[in-house]
């Protein structure tokens, strides 16, 4: 278990970046500039660009289904099943979709560690928390025996040689934290892929960009 | 119900940035109505509806009340409606049903964003809030991710390729480039081609960045009457004659095995190619937008029309991959079969339904409760013939344009708007 240290919670005084959430202006920056209502119709005209930051810390429960998260601090994959139709979840769902099943409460069962990797992306560009990570896969998986898909990474295997319907396995992190990256997923077979040579080498190459411009903004990689 | 009419349309401009405030953008969209329409005041307008996505990108919340009141509309009514990236349509939607049971004759739908106080990555990932944040934001995941994996399995379904997908944003970043209110026309303003696209950087395999939408600022405001009102306030009012609203799974690896789906649409989930592992429900699946085949098959009935029938589409193209999704799943043609619209040219200007003349959200850009709104206004502007006095040209004016539909689109496809309007 991680604790969470005492200053982060609710209520108690952050350091640095929890002093931020008054709008206090930190900078500011005169622009003259050319706007207006249409392309045809532009004025200059004098804007002033505060610099006001803002941060927060969220205390989050994961509801009903926490068994999840507390599961991948044990390295297994919960799912959730519904008692009345049988249909298997993961992400699991504390209360069946199924209208005739009448929001019926699920039960909690281990699911295996193998699935089918039924799309996925190849991300050149994220979120800016997620920038450093650039470029992963990012796939979405049917665990087997789910009716549902749960989005994950894919690893160990090269962009390019990705393919729809492969079969993969889960595989966790040394140090697993409650978060969903403390899974992902691996290959279980080598995939045919459909690329031609043409499309796997712009592909390639479109990587090799995406790779040195991680490694300029972050300097690391 | 009462019969509905659009009156009045403005925009003010997109682009990143604009450095006029919210409220200052949509006064700039509502004084080009009261331009257009010297019969309307400010006192005529009874309700006002509001249309903007987001509180965080400008730390603002409840914007409605600082445009309403800066409009001088107090103590009239006002809300916000909002459905993500659909915000825009949905509150089309919202206004409509305000008019038709009588509770407002005159109303005003103001949409806006404004994206760009915080930088591109970061605006990406207050979208990307809007996504799963147990299960999806966490490991990674953005919109043009979910997309792009939307388009992969697009892609190994049906076989469309990346030139295919180029071919759409080459299509509508050209179209937007004589429209005055164009972010693309500002920032790059030159046609592209379809190398341009495949060489651009990549964001989310198959889509590189100018397979995407624009990120903006921007408004756009609509004025919907009742029918009694409209010919008061217009010779050539615009009816709006169908709506439809539909919705699936908010995180789309809940859609393929979805119950809700069940028996719904047969004849889309028969085209199923054997190679693929054929999940219980097989249409929508994460290949094409069950919503928005719902939006429109309640938008067809309701105006009494045919897919055939639509002269010009304004269709959500956040992503291009996802316009020749919704060519499929708007019935403009056969599922599987929105590749042969893009290679045909049946969706330029001249063929058999103008997809974009706009320029759409990548040739115009995509601040996001504005987007719906501008749809709207430019549908409005091509049915009345305005295009030349608008634009300047008429380049991208679909002659003799009788039917016109705007498509609102949003989350993964969770909430899709089908808007009809009719000459």
């Amino acid at each position: 278990m991680i604790k969470v240290k005492e200053e982060l919670k609710p209520g108690k005084p952050w350091k640095g970046w929890g002093s931020l959430g008054a709008m206090d202006v930190v900078g500011h920056e005169i622009v003259e500039s050319l706007d207006g209502p249409r392309l045809d119709a532009l004025e200059t005209g004098e804007f002033m660009y505060a610099y006001r930051p803002y941060d927060i810390m969220y205390r989050h429960s994961y509801g009903v289904v926490s068994k999840f998260f507390a599961g991948l601090l044990r390295k297994k994959i919960f799912g959730t099943r519904c008692p009345k139709c049988g249909d298997v979840f993961c992400p699991p769902r504390a209360h069946c979709w199924r209208n005739e099943c009448a929001l019926q409460e699920t039960e909690s069962i281990e699911l295996p560690l193998t699935g089918v990797l039924h799309s996925y992306t190849i991300l050149g560009f994220a979120a800016e928390a997620f920038l450093r990570d650039l470029p992963f896969i990012l796939a979405y998986v049917r665990i087997d025996g789910a009716n549902t898909l749960i989005a994950a990474r894919l690893r160990e295997i090269k962009p390019e040689e990705v393919e729809c319907d492969m079969k993969v396995k889960v595989e966790f992190v040394a140090k697993p934290k409650g978060s969903p990256l403390d899974f992902y997923f691996v290959p279980a077979e080598r995939p045919t892929s459909k690329r031609t040579a043409e499309q796997r080498k712009r592909l390639v190459g479109q990587l090799e960009v995406i790779e040195k411009w991680v490694k300029k903004k972050f300097g690391r990689k | 119900m009462r019969r509905v009419a659009a009156v009045a349309g403005g925009i003010s401009r997109f682009d990143l940035p604009r450095y006029e405030n919210q409220e200052e953008m949509i006064a700039e969209a509502v004084r080009e109505i009261l331009n257009d329409t010297p019969n309307l005041s400010m006192k005529d307008i009874d309700t006002m509806v509001a249309s903007y996505f987001s509180d965080h990108f400008n730390q603002q919340l409840a914007q409605e009340w600082i445009v309403h009141d800066y409009l001088g509309l107090t103590p009239k009514p006002v809300f916000r409606i909002e459905t993500g990236g659909a915000t825009g349509g949905a509150a089309f939607r919202g206004a409509w049903s305000l008019v038709a049971s009588g509770l407002s004759d005159i109303c005003l739908v103001c949409g806006w964003e404004k994206m760009s106080e915080v930088a591109t990555a970061k605006a990406n990932e207050f979208i990307a809030l809007a996504s799963d944040t147990d299960f999806e934001f966490p490991v990674g995941g953005y919109y043009t991710g979910y997309y792009a994996a939307m388009a992969v399995r697009h892609m190994y379904l049906y076989g469309e390729t990346e030139e295919d997908l180029a071919m759409i944003a080459v299509k509508n970043r050209n179209n937007g480039l004589d429209n005055p209110y164009s972010q693309w026309r500002k920032q790059y303003g030159k046609k592209i081609t379809v190398k341009d696209v495949l060489n651009s950087r990549l964001i989310a395999w198959p889509l590189k960045i100018l397979d995407c939408c624009l990120i903006s600022d921007g408004g756009a405001a609509v004025v919907l009457a009742s029918e009694e009102k409209a010919k008061q306030l217009t010779d050539n009012p615009i009816w709006v004659t169908g709506l439809g609203l539909g919705s699936d799974a908010m995180r789309p690896g809940d859609r393929p095995d979805n119950p809700g789906w069940r028996e719904r649409n047969p004849e889309l989930e028969s085209v199923y190619p054997d190679h693929a592992k054929k999940p219980r429900q097989p249409y929508p699946e994460i290949a094409n937008f069950g919503a928005c085949v719902e939006a429109a098959k309640q938008a067809y009935r309701m105006a009494g029309v045919e897919p055939s029938d639509i002269d010009v589409a304004e269709i959500h193209d956040a992503y291009d991959s996802s316009e020749l999704q919704t060519y499929e799943d708007l019935l403009f043609c056969k599922r599987g079969e929105g590749k042969l619209l893009i290679r045909e040219g049946q969706t330029e200007i001249d063929g058999k339904v103008a997809v974009n003349p706009s320029g759409g959200l990548e040739g115009m850009g995509h601040p996001v409760g504005a987007t719906g709104i501008a749809q709207i206004v430019e549908i409005f502007w091509q049915l009345r013939q305005e295009i030349s006095k608008k634009h300047g040209t008429d380049r991208v004016q679909v002659s003799n344009a009788e039917i016109g539909l705007a498509h609102s689109h949003a989350g993964t496809g969770t909430t899709i708007t089908v808007n009809i309007l009719s000459r």
